[in-house]
């Protein structure tokens, strides 16, 4: 038979299934057989509960987006400028040899989406250019005389 | 993001090369864990948020010490664990008083018993949400630093215990004393915090 100091001892494992079967179910039979130890076991696991639930807001979709009034918002939210900070210790401390040019740096913050988009854009807009150039009538050389209308 | 093997395995060579995207995305890949690992280790915000870029600064330099006998998640976070241990010390020796006068007072209320808030008229009350996740955090805060990275691994994180064993370098038997030890200490201090037991339901 455990003490309720063993038992107390063995909480830990006894909440993380890691005691073998025979050590587990003594934990549980002092469980049983004291109300009073019983309770504190309780207490211990809403204890580790809390802190689950805490780990689990903050990994929650929802995690930044402002929270209504009573539910605190998650304060692990990345800073948003993570990322940039990285690229700009790493720029500076290399003397430029990393992340030396500014596309570097933006392929790294800008979704890959983006960037596709925007060079799509651009190659369109460029095309249109380029097409309404062309379809435009050629200016007359520079130094011919002027069309002459021939007298009747 | 969780990478699967051969997505790792070549991220990690690109990593070698030094190649820029491959850092970006790897950044973007673990800045959430890192990040959040790093604020509940220092539970200071701008603290935490310029060690966490010092921790990916540091993979990027010493990535070719990764040897590939764990997964590369598991080896960030004990670059970071080591991050966090060497901030809270250089911390502890600059700051001692009054650094913040805030923090310290809750500390202060925390270790000597007095009220971190006013306290309520029924315990349960303060075992809603918000109210307990700070007198947590707190709690947190006054735990010595290797009994907080064991709680924070393992009761925040959710890893496993060859992967704290991994991360920290501890035999299996030494992580599952001290980390009962550690959630021992945890639970009083937030009792000391509230002024009253730990409510059974």
């Amino acid at each position: 038979m455990l003490t309720d100091d063993e038992v107390r001892d063995l909480f830990s494992a006894y909440h993380d299934r890691e005691l073998s079967p025979e050590r587990s179910e003594a934990v549980r039979a002092a469980l049983d057989a004291s109300p009073s130890l019983k309770g504190e076991y309780s207490a211990f696991c809403r204890m580790l509960d809390s802190l689950s639930a805490m780990a689990a807001a903050a990994e929650s979709p929802l995690a930044g987006v402002s929270a209504p009034s009573g539910v605190e918002a998650p304060k692990e939210t990345v800073p948003p400028d993570l990322l940039s900070g990285v690229q700009r210790r790493l720029q500076k401390r290399s003397g430029g040899r990393f992340y030396g040019d500014m596309w570097s740096r933006l392929a790294g913050i800008l979704p890959l989406e983006l960037i596709a988009t925007l060079v799509l854009i651009a190659l369109v807009l460029a095309y249109a250019a380029m097409t309404m150039v062309s379809a435009r009538p050629a200016p007359a050389p520079v130094g011919a005389p002027p069309a002459v209308t021939a007298p009747r | 993001m969780t990478l699967d093997l051969e997505a790792e395995r070549a991220l990690v060579e690109r990593l070698r090369r030094r190649d820029e995207a491959a850092f970006n995305l790897f950044v973007r890949a673990y800045q959430v864990k890192v990040f959040s690992l790093v604020q509940r280790m220092l539970g200071n915000r701008a603290e935490a948020e310029d060690l966490a870029q010092e921790v990916f600064i540091t993979v990027f330099r010493s990535i070719d010490s990764f040897r590939g006998d764990a997964r590369l998640g598991t080896w960030l976070y004990r670059v970071a664990i080591n991050h966090c241990k060497n901030r809270i010390k250089y911390l502890d020796r600059r700051v001692t008083r009054g650094h913040d006068a805030l923090d310290e007072e809750g500390g202060r209320a925390l270790t000597e018993g007095g009220p971190v808030m006013s306290r309520p008229d029924r315990p349960d009350e303060a075992m809603q949400g918000a109210e307990l996740n700070k007198v947590i955090e707190r709690a947190l805060g006054l735990l010595e630093e290797e009994h907080r990275a064991l709680v924070v691994l393992r009761d925040l994180e959710g890893l496993s215990y060859e992967e704290i064993m991994t991360i920290t370098g501890l035999p299996e038997g030494t992580v599952k004393s001290r980390l009962h030890r550690a959630r021992a200490a945890l639970r009083e201090a937030i009792e000391r915090g509230l002024g009253y037991k730990l409510p059974e339901q």
